[in-house]
């Protein structure tokens, strides 16, 4: 056993040194002889660093102070090693210009009760890129660990391969095994019966004597044959007229290990990753060894996680990747067997609302629940899965007349929006379910998902707790709103936006006020295009903050020029979108604004409709008084549409109020909407705040407001949108008419 | 063994404590090995669920391909030292360790991982080694192993992940060179069992100083 | 009047070692702790900077026990009444503390290194 020891130090491609715990040179393998010149005989018994004073302090001879004395391993990486050891490809007599392997060291305590403390180092030359690949990817390390094992146990003959944790088999050209280490006699081991099981009583009662055999023998795998063990040999491919090159083509050579299937004695089966060398020994008779490493963990290990990625780990329904692949098998067989199916992409309702008041650990409960509902509504042939958040996504197969997918979205709807109960208080939650079908809609996983999920936005703009197919339209305004967006893009970077001017006037004198700025944009195909069909999309994707800079910066600029020009400031509206309102950086803007143009801040106007000034809530009346602290005044538009309440109306900082011009188009000729007027005007006087009516077309209208009382008043009547030319152009012409009069 | 909320604290102290000094025996000689000055330190060292270790993970299982560095010990207690980090991460330490005359490293190729290798041995022996004195007993640290691609491909190696409900003992260092400002993250994986051995060690250990 | 000591470390078993190690040789000291640089900064001013001694430790939350000796000298404390307990064996943080002049204590890294770490202290006491 001892030559076979040395056997293998001889074998690997590796310098192998030995150190006792003076630091003195006990092994010094043929390879190390080869490159450094220097025979084993000379060199043992000698002090590593006497031998080679140049690597003194250097970090090989930290690494050796640190594995005799702190019991510590090393890994010294070529890149980061200051000094490696005088190792040259050719003997130096031979070579003209040496050339110095490129080394990689590991290094690695051990303990002997014996002899005491020990280290060996391997070096590896990684000179070659292939060869540091094989070196640093592979097996170093396992090879380091087994000279390791097998030094610690170089004085046992009996136990040399005992410890590590990889069977070790020794076997020959018949595939007989000579020996085994302990790890190997466990790991082929029959599987122990659990004491006092009944399997063990029967087993005991019917083959008492087989039973000692068994366990006598469990220690014997000496003289049984390999193949016996491994489902991928047989006993053809073994045979004292097979090469040692044949054998080895068996199992891979060590660094390329291979996974094959054990077989217990017992017919049990477990895993394993296998590598093998040959020990040349005697002529013709060469003896191999194979690496036996038990992945039974390592596979469980995998399935494991395999499982974890699978699932959602809060519902335990499948997580979108896994029912995207399911979905596409389906739709496979579907499109061989010609059926047809559903997909819902479904999203809750309210569900951020029980987040934030309630906690996420509320959230989560519900979705748990909402979860545990969509079971109950579907078949166990149906996918469900949580897709995101709070969204869910359902795969219904095999669809015919008998079940359609119209009565399981009735039914989900219904389950649904049944009361909660989530920390024992009531939740009301609902749904909108989007429905997509194969193969009418797409054919393909994610367009079948991506068409549910528009159809489920429409159910949401339709209104929430109600379901939608998907239907082609829904696929073209998507694609326009997509159009729409990359071209807002270009047309912010290419300035095609222009402001267009509304005069305001005094209604008791008809003099200029002001002016409402109105965005319009300037495509170089279509045209002028009017904020409707533009803001909705700039708000969706984010636009509309960049935009609404622009317009503000405009619109002061133009007030401004207009107040130098002129001498007397004119009042500008400009329209915030809700979105720009919950922009943090709206009030800085606004200051800085004023800051640069040098106007006065009581004469700039920002509008925000009602409907949004009802649903502010109270960070927004902050950021609203915030923009008061500025000066700047604050109108309400489109009054009398929202059905905002007086009283809260009271609170608002607000100091102007824009009359809906629904009101107007008909106050002249139906009493009931000139009363409203009225009584909008009585009621805006009432709190203080100034009144403008929007939309006057005719002299019976402007008269109507004369009458009432009305502040200011703008529409076609008095002057249309118009470029700051035009307006120039009107104030002009209007103020010469004034004075005509 | 169940571990008290308070005695719990006190090990995860002492464990944080003694890393702390392990890394800090090791800047020295690591600042000497890359010519760099390092910042090394244990921000703070918890106990979770293995399931939530995992989330944490998940951030690498994101991050595409990553290193993953295992090293073993053993003795009156045993454990397994498991180490992560992102391809990006590593490239960047590695890079900051590099002579400003090379070129920076693009890939992670079989020479790098040896480079962390080596890197992470010194701190982890260092952390073992301190932890071996302050309870004043003989552990024995195995080579690292080292593997790199992507997160599901090499998790199975270990057994640490598996049995979600267990807890783990989950900490981060950071690891920065200076220089180049560059740095990582190194997550750091414990079974509950050696926690709970370490524990006891230290109830004999607590009279110490 | 026994010596008053303030000892910051975020680890709370290193605060039970240094305390323990000080009341070897002066079994009457009184202690007050601090488990971040801010409280130090804070119990210092509270007990209007009446310590005989302050033993920071490095690595606490910020500031760190280099920026917090800062501030205490900004705030009046000399600096020989001031050292840094670490862990940190490293020469660029051995190189700060003699600039700022705090001694540099290691701390005791082993059962066998407690008697020296004792000695260290000791002479750090004598030496103000």
């Amino acid at each position: 056993m001892d030559r076979l020891y040395r056997h293998i130090v001889e074998l690997v491609d590796t310098g192998i040194v030995v150190l006792d715990g003076q630091g003195c040179i006990v092994t010094w393998n043929q390879w190390m002889e080869r490159h450094s010149g220097l025979q084993e005989a000379r060199v043992q018994g000698q002090k590593l660093l006497d031998l080679f004073p140049e690597l003194s302090n250097s970090r090989i001879d930290r690494a050796i102070y640190k594995a005799l004395e702190l019991n510590c391993p090393s890994v010294l990486s070529a890149k980061l090693l200051n000094v490696s050891f005088p190792l040259y490809r050719e003997p130096l007599s031979t070579a003209k210009q040496p050339e110095r392997l490129v080394q990689s060291i590991q290094i690695k305590p051990f303990y002997t009760d014996e002899d005491g403390q020990y280290c060996v180092i391997s070096v590896f030359d990684i000179s070659s890129s292939d060869m540091r690949e094989r070196a640093l990817r592979t097996q170093s390390v396992v090879l380091t660990e087994l000279v390791v094992s097998l030094q610690e146990k170089e004085h046992e003959l009996t136990a040399l391969f005992e410890n590590t944790q990889n069977g070790i088999l020794i076997f020959d050209r018949k595939g007989l095994i000579h020996s085994a280490n302990r790890a190997a006699v466990q790991m082929f081991a029959p599987i122990p019966l659990e004491p006092g099981s009944d399997q063990q009583e029967l087993f005991e009662l019917a083959a008492p004597e087989a039973m000692l055999a068994e366990s006598a023998g469990a220690g014997q795998l000496e003289g049984q044959h390999l193949y016996d063990f491994f489902e991928e040999l047989s006993a053809s491919q073994f045979g004292s007229d097979k090469s040692d090159a044949e054998i080895q083509a068996l199992i891979p050579a060590s660094g390329e290990e291979r996974e094959m299937n054990c077989v217990r004695n017992d017919d049990s089966e477990f895993p394993v990753s296998v590598s093998a060398n040959a020990i040349p020994m005697a002529e013709d008779d060469s003896r191999f060894f194979i690496f036996v490493r038990d992945i039974t963990e390592k596979k469980r290990a995998e399935a494991q996680l395999n499982r974890m990625a699978r699932v959602d780990g809060l519902t335990g329904l499948y997580n979108r990747f896994s029912f995207t692949e399911i979905l596409t098998s389906t739709l496979k067989a579907h499109q061989r067997s010609g059926n047809s199916l559903s997909v819902f992409f479904i999203d809750l309702d309210r569900f951020k609302g029980v987040n934030d008041n309630y906690g996420h650990d509320a959230g989560d409960d519900l979705l748990r629940q909402v979860a545990e509902r969509l079971r109950g509504c579907c078949r166990n042939s149906d996918t469900i899965s949580r897709w995101a958040g709070d969204e869910f996504v359902i795969l219904l197969p095999e669809q015919n007349h008998s079940r359609s997918s119209i009565t399981v979205a009735e039914k989900i709807l219904d389950a649904i929006s049944q009361p909660f109960e989530v920390f024992n208080m009531p939740v009301f939650v609902n749904c909108s379910i989007g429905i997509a079908q194969f193969p009418d809609d797409a054919c393909d996983a994610d367009k079948l998902i991506f068409c549910a999920d528009q159809a489920m936005y429409q159910a949401k703009a339709d209104g929430k707790g109600v379901f939608r197919f998907f239907t082609p339209e829904m696929n073209q305004r998507t694609l326009a709103r997509l159009k729409t967006e990359s071209e807002l893009r270009v047309a912010l970077a290419e300035n095609q936006f222009e402001l267009y001017y509304q005069p305001q006037i005094e209604v008791a004198t008809g003099k200029l006020l002001g002016v409402e700025a109105l965005l319009r944009w300037r495509h170089p195909e279509r045209g002028i295009i009017y904020p409707d069909e533009f803001i909705s999309v700039a708000e969706d994707c984010g636009l509309i903050c960049q935009m609404g800079e622009w317009v503000m910066m405009q619109a002061f600029e133009t007030a401004s020029r207009w107040y130098k020009r002129e001498g007397d400031p004119l009042s500008m509206s400009i329209n915030l979108s809700p979105k720009q309102f919950m922009d943090d950086g709206l009030v800085y803007s606004v200051r800085r604004l004023l800051n640069s143009v040098g106007f006065p801040a009581e004469r700039i106007v920002l509008e925000i409709t009602e409907g949004h000034l009802m649903n502010t809530q109270g960070e927004n009346l902050q950021l609203l008084r915030e923009l008061k602290l500025l000066g700047v005044k604050i109108a309400i538009d489109d009054f009398g549409m929202g059905y905002s309440s007086l009283a809260y109306l009271r609170n608002l900082p607000v100091d102007i109020i824009k009359i809906d011009r629904h009101f107007l188009q008909d106050a002249s000729n139906n009493a009931a909407d000139a009363r409203i007027v009225s009584a909008i005007i009585d009621l805006g006087h009432a709190l203080g705040l100034e009144v403008v009516a929007e939309g006057i077309e005719h002299l019976s209208q402007m008269e109507l407001l004369k009458m009432k009382g009305c502040d200011h008043a703008q529409g076609f009547y008095i002057g249309k949108p118009m470029s700051l030319d035009d307006l120039m152009l009107w104030y002009t012409v209007d103020r010469e008419a004034t004075a005509a009069h | 063994m169940a571990i008290d909320a308070e005695a719990q604290a006190i090990s995860l102290d002492l464990l944080a404590e003694s890393l702390n000094l392990g890394l800090g025996q090791v800047i020295e000689e690591l600042s000497e090995i890359s010519n760099s000055k390092i910042e090394l330190h244990v921000p703070e060292v918890n106990m979770l669920p293995k399931t939530e270790a995992l989330s944490f993970t998940s951030a690498l299982r994101d991050a595409g391909k990553a290193i993953f560095v295992q090293q073993q010990f053993s003795g009156e207690i045993s454990g397994e030292a498991l180490l992560f980090f992102s391809e990006e991460e590593s490239l960047n330490l590695l890079n900051g360790l590099l002579q400003d005359n090379e070129q920076a490293l693009i890939e992670f190729a079989a020479t790098e991982e040896e480079m962390m290798l080596d890197l992470t041995n010194v701190a982890v022996c260092g952390v073992i080694y301190a932890l071996s004195n302050l309870l004043g007993i003989r552990l024995n640290t195995e080579l690292p192993r080292c593997e790199y691609g992507h997160f599901d491909d090499i998790s199975g190696s270990t057994q640490l992940l598996d049995n979600a409900e267990d807890m783990i003992l989950f900490l981060t260092i950071s690891f920065t060179v200076v220089k180049k400002n560059s740095r990582a993250q190194l997550m750091f994986f414990q079974p509950k069992d050696t926690l709970e051995k370490l524990y006891d060690r230290i109830q004999k250990r607590l009279s110490f100083g | 009047m026994p010596p008053k000591c303030l000892i910051a470390d975020d680890s709370l078993y290193a605060r039970m070692v240094v305390k323990d190690v000080v009341r070897r040789i002066y079994p009457a000291a009184e202690f007050h702790e601090a488990s971040s640089g801010e409280q130090t900064l804070s119990v210092a001013e509270g007990t209007g900077y009446e310590f005989d001694w302050y033993l920071l430790d490095v690595n606490m939350t910020p500031p760190d026990g280099v920026e917090t000796s800062k501030m205490l000298m900004e705030r009046g404390v000399p600096a020989n009444k001031i050292a840094l307990v670490t862990g940190n064996r490293s020469f660029n943080l051995m190189d700060e503390a003699n600039l700022l002049g705090v001694q540099y204590i290691n701390k005791a890294i082993s059962p066998e290194d407690v008697d020296p770490f004792m000695e260290r202290l000791r002479a750090f006491f004598s030496r103000g």
